[in-house]
């Protein structure tokens, strides 16, 4: 009996205890891996961090703990078995000590922790593409299971159209982080704005003979039927000698409603003095946030050759317009942050499912952040109206589009931190008191995924749940049906 | 004396088919050695298992994967070249034999090696739109693989074993090869109708076959993100910009129906008179060759600028002008340069301190590519141009659009490289020197390229940043090149001076200034030129142009005075004197009166050299 169970406990030894850990080592300072998941806190349901060790050495151990559960795993590169990456966040917090074996022998690197907090909503939809100018030949939208390394194509823009005729597609939108209810446009070949609603897919033209275009940025009301859109005329220029490289504006903007149970859009702001862009709605659904840029006269500004003279010092200010959901009125808007007076310029504004905060981005100009390497995420407390730059996730690169999960406890946010170029998504949690930790990338299956990857990836959005309709349904939908017109109505003022 | 005859005809069948490919393979290296290291340039292969993967995404990927492969010794034409001409021997050889193609027809077995020749060495300016990885040596690739099908489908007997087997070579080529293993399966059914297996042997074949052949494409399709239309052709160049399917895919096409008809070729020799194999032969051999000659794309400004851009490309800036002084005095007195030739001999004259003394003594003109599809300048040079006029953000441009339309090419790395290092965008730079580590051919050069990412100081002496540098003198400036790279280039000379500039930009600037033929900018540029360069005597072509202006109407009488050349007075003179004399009308006609010497100067650039069509 007792023979079995010394059987039994060396096969339980060998199964979850490290042989290869080195018995004798010196210690030495903290290793450096790429990505740099280093005292990171991660969602307890995520992907295993897999990660380069960047160190040179001639063979190397890692050793991750975390209660009970060991995992050894030996060489450069730290590829944590899924089965058992779940088993040690199950157990709280993780150590992970890495041993690289150098002339002189092994030496044990400073141990680091990986921090176990809130699960995250389980998918992440994003568009992958290049960073081009204006091609756009390979687009798509895919959904990555976060708990997982599983991705799938949601759309892609190679489904419908021939290589030379390809769409443009964009701003997917989920309502209140589920899938029952998606949109995202199509431009060009077979263009319209595609919604799926409880089963239904529809193909829209916002575009009316009184609005400035169709539908651009969406945001999904809350609780009723409603999505209110930007309506924009976007150009983009060329820096001649810029790390910027690029600089994409709006001639015109302006923001309107769209009403989906009476299939029509009415104008929230249309002032010919001013450029709106980016609307937002409250959890409650009764405030609207969007940004504005002034422009003066308009035929004078025009003359003066319009946004693609000025492009530097065009500025966005954050406003907020009331509305009553039930009848549709609006009241006045109320400027919230005058940004242009402090030289700065704000856009994506976006209020946390509590309702408590609201991130937004900021740089010195202009309204299309991923190209300005000075742009910031910002965090505003709704409940003071306080805000601060914050730090302690922004890099001195680019960072610009960012989602709230549905819990309101984590973020994904787009940054080019990395290299300047390729757009990389990192999450990060919120503390109680309204303090970010350290960001750290989407992890990946390869840790050298980002460096070999040649697409960015924007519009990052969470959901509880997978996308329910098919790539194939959506394309033949999309294949083979006209976008259908929307009606016009007067705005309703309060 | 049969057998001596036999022999005879044999040893010409045999002689033409090895004399064919040492043929192909000397007049490619020859004549089109610039054209093949463009097709080297415009393609990537990388040892490496993430870009490997890359490929098995899609079917017909690793046939992509082993085009690339076989394309970067392109890199040495003369290699590249041999692995080409030998992969078309052995298909037509491997044609022969699996078929037993009968000696007086047995070059038919070589009419789709041809058909691939003609494809790939017709296409011209369409080598700038090819999208499709590997698509040089994926036809023959494909091809071989069809005829590997064949054998492996006629091997078993058992009519249920080739069910099985037709089965999983079809989808699983399908999976490799695309079209071509599609194409394969028709020709395995052809064949097995021919051979002795059984009636339903042949019936499972052709059911295997037609089910893999509409159901593959259509599982895959239901699986990946393409577009349903493209399943039955993947693994064939597609669509792109304004070249029609039918030219991307047409002689492809064809050449699997060839295999397909060759599949039926009679087998035995023929009967009768002993002359009329040789005279069928002989009339097949001529028509290859003829039509191969006649569909080879041979045209002089062509080949001219493919040289001049390596040239650019590899910094030879003195090369860049031989190259064109070499072919312009091959041509008649109204030939005119391409734009790509004109801005390229500009960028040259620049970068050797020669703009001054020869810019106006090469033809200027606008002589259109010789080209049946729009390919614009900046799909062709624009990362070149935008790169060494000192325009990064040109550069840059052209590098991520063409990567997007027409994916990644080792010249668009070398470029994005070299504008991230300008940048002095360490973690870029590293992405796109790793992607060049992992290549066979371009190590070396991303190693000495990322001296310079860690140590800055070493830019000053090195090419190609040593004459770049002067040129990013410039204030960054937001505009738009939708008018054309070239238009591009001449707004930026000719906009705003920059504050603090370089003798090197002021002399670009000031020869912007004279194409324009704008006597105030001209003015403006000519003090600045004098100001930074203080030239110890004033360039020719500066000071003609100089004189030109300050004897206009409205000029400044101090301009008048200035210390001009007897020679450019008198040049003038004589100008003038012809010019009134004859009253040319238009450049075609000035170009027959006027004598070399004075069509070199700006004075007939300024009068005759008008409405150029610019890129």
């Amino acid at each position: 009996m007792n023979r079995y169970v010394l059987y039994l406990s060396t096969a339980i030894l060998l199964m979850t205890g490290c042989t290869s850990e080195p018995k004798k080592y010196s210690e030495s300072t903290a290793p450096s891996i790429y990505p740099d998941f280093t005292e990171i806190t991660v969602p307890s349901n995520i992907a295993s961090p897999n990660f380069l060790i960047e160190d040179e050495a001639h063979s190397y151990v890692t050793v991750l703990e975390s209660g009970k559960s060991k995992v050894c795993i030996k060489g450069r590169k730290v590829l944590i078995p899924l089965r058992k990456w779940k088993n040690l966040t199950a157990q709280g917090d993780i150590s992970v000590t890495i041993y690289e074996k150098r002339e002189k022998g092994w030496a044990r690197m400073k141990p680091f922790s990986i921090y176990v907090s809130d699960e995250i909503d389980s998918y992440l939809t994003y568009r992958l593409i290049p960073p081009s100018f204006m091609s756009f030949q390979r687009l798509s939208i895919n959904q990555r299971d976060l708990t997982s390394f599983k991705e799938k194509v949601v759309y892609a823009n190679s489904m419908s159209a021939a290589d030379d005729s390809r769409q443009c597609i964009n701003c997917h939108n989920f309502r209140n982080w589920k899938t029952d209810e998606m949109q995202f446009h199509i431009r060009l070949e077979q263009g319209g704005t595609v919604m799926y609603r409880h089963g239904k897919l529809s193909k829209l033209n916002h575009k009316t003979d009184s609005t400035i275009s169709a539908g651009v940025y969406p945001s999904w009301h809350p609780t009723h039927n409603y999505i209110a859109y930007s309506t924009n005329h976007t150009y983009q220029r060329l820096h001649s000698n810029h790390s910027n490289r690029v600089e994409v504006f709006d001639e015109y903007s302006d923001l309107i409603l769209y009403d989906h149970d009476n299939n029509a859009v009415s104008i929230i702001e249309n002032d010919s003095t001013e450029l709106e862009c980016f609307p937002y709605w409250t959890p409650d659904g009764k405030t609207l946030f969007y940004v504005s840029a002034h422009i003066g006269n308009p035929t004078l500004f025009q003359k003066l050759g319009g946004v693609a003279a000025s492009t530097q010092s065009i500025r966005y200010n954050l406003y907020s317009k009331p509305f009553n959901p039930d009848d549709r009125s609006w009241g006045k808007k109320q400027l919230v942050i005058r940004a242009d007076s402090m030289q700065k310029s704000i856009t994506l504004p976006r209020v946390s499912p509590d309702g408590r905060w609201m991130m937004f981005t900021m740089g010195s100009q202009g309204v299309f952040h991923i190209w300005h390497k000075d742009s910031e995420l910002y965090l505003m407390n709704l409940e003071n109206g306080q805000y601060r730059s914050i730090d302690e996730i922004n890099s001195s690169d680019v960072e610009s589009y960012h989602s709230w999960s549905s819990t309101g406890k984590w973020i994904v946010f787009s940054t080019r931190r990395e290299d300047g170029m390729y757009t990389r998504l990192y999450l990060s949690h919120l503390n109680d008191d309204g303090t970010f930790t350290k960001p750290f990338p989407v992890p990946q299956k390869d840790p050298q995924h980002s460096l070999k990857f040649m697409f960015s990836y924007n519009i990052p959005e969470f959901t509880i749940e997978p996308v329910k309709v098919s790539a194939r349904e959506l394309a033949a939908f999309i294949r083979s049906n006209d976008a259908q017109p929307v009606n016009y109505e007067q705005k309703r003022e309060e | 004396m049969n057998q001596k005859k036999e022999n005879n005809k044999t040893s010409l069948i045999w002689y033409s088919r090895l004399i064919l490919p040492v043929a192909l393979w000397v007049i490619l290296n020859l004549c089109s050695a610039d054209f093949l290291l463009k097709v080297e340039e415009r393609s990537h292969f990388e040892f490496d298992w993430f870009w490997f993967t890359g490929f098995l995404k899609e079917p017909s990927g690793l046939l992509s994967w082993l085009g690339l492969f076989f394309t970067q010794f392109l890199y040495l034409p003369w290699l590249g070249s041999l692995l080409w001409v030998l992969l078309l021997t052995a298909s037509g050889e491997l044609t022969v034999k699996i078929f037993k193609v009968p000696g007086y027809l047995s070059v038919l077995a070589y009419i789709p090696a041809f058909i691939f020749v003609v494809y790939n060495m017709s296409m011209g300016y369409m080598v700038y739109l090819m999208n499709h990885p590997g698509y040089f040596f994926m036809p023959v690739l494909g091809y071989l693989w069809a005829l590997f099908t064949v054998v492996i489908i006629r091997k078993p007997h058992n009519p249920a074993s080739s069910l099985i087997i037709t089965i999983i070579i079809g989808f699983a080529g399908y999976y490799i090869a695309g079209f071509y293993a599609l194409a394969a399966l028709i020709t395995a059914c052809a064949d097995s109708f021919r051979s002795d297996r059984s009636r339903l042997s042949r019936i499972l074949i052709l059911t295997a076959a037609a089910i893999t052949i509409v159901l593959s494409p259509i599982l895959m399709v239901s699986t990946t993100e393409y577009y349903i239309g493209t399943g039955w052709t993947l693994g064939l160049p597609d669509h792109v910009h304004t070249v029609p399917l039918l030219r991307m895919q047409g002689a492809l096409i064809l050449a699997m129906i060839v295999l397909l008809l060759i599949s039926l070729l009679p087998h035995g020799e023929l009967n009768g008179k002993k002359y009329i194999p040789i005279i069928i032969q002989c009339a097949l051999l001529v028509g290859i060759i003829a039509s191969t000659t006649i569909l080879w794309y041979k045209d002089a400004n062509f080949k001219t600028e493919l040289r001049m851009i390596r040239a650019a490309d590899n910094m030879k800036w003195e090369e860049v002008t031989r190259i064109l002084e070499k072919a312009s005095q091959s041509q008649d007195s109204d030939w005119q340069p391409t734009r790509v030739m004109v801005m390229l001999k500009d960028l040259a004259l620049i970068k050797t301190g020669k703009d001054g003394d020869y810019a106006f003594s090469f033809s200027d003109g606008s002589c259109e590519q010789k080209r049946k599809w729009d390919v614009p300048m900046s799909i062709q040079i624009g990362h070149t141009l935008g790169f060494h006029y000192g325009i990064p953000g040109l550069c840059q441009r052209w590098c991520f659009e063409t990567s997007t339309i027409l994916g990644w090419k080792n010249i668009i790395f070398k470029y994005s490289a070299m504008t991230a290092i300008l940048f002095n965008n360490t973690a870029l730079s590293e992405k796109f020197l790793t992607k060049m580590d992992n290549t066979l051919f371009y190590r070396k050069w991303a190693k000495e390229q990322r001296k310079l990412v860690y140590d800055r100081s070493l830019m000053q002496k090195t090419a190609p940043y040593d004459l770049v540098l002067p040129l990013l003198c410039h204030e960054d400036r937001i505009t738009s090149d939708l008018e054309g790279c070239e238009t591009f280039i001449r707004r930026h000379f000719t906009g705003p001076s920059p504050v603090h500039s370089t003798p090197m930009y002021d002399r670009a600037a000031l020869l912007f200034a004279m194409k324009s033929k704008d006597p105030t900018l001209f003015w403006t540029r000519f003090f600045l030129y004098l100001d930074s360069n203080n030239p110890k005597s004033i360039d020719r072509f500066y000071q003609e142009a100089a004189y030109l202006f300050s004897q206009q109407d409205n000029s400044d009488p101090l301009l008048k005075a200035l210390p001009f050349d007897e020679q450019t007075k008198n040049l003038y003179k004589s100008f003038q004197n012809l010019a009134q004399r004859t009253g040319p009308k238009d450049l075609e006609e000035a170009n027959r009166i006027f004598p070399a010497n004075l069509r070199h100067t700006f004075f007939y650039y300024y009068y005759y050299v008008n409405n150029l069509k610019l890129f």
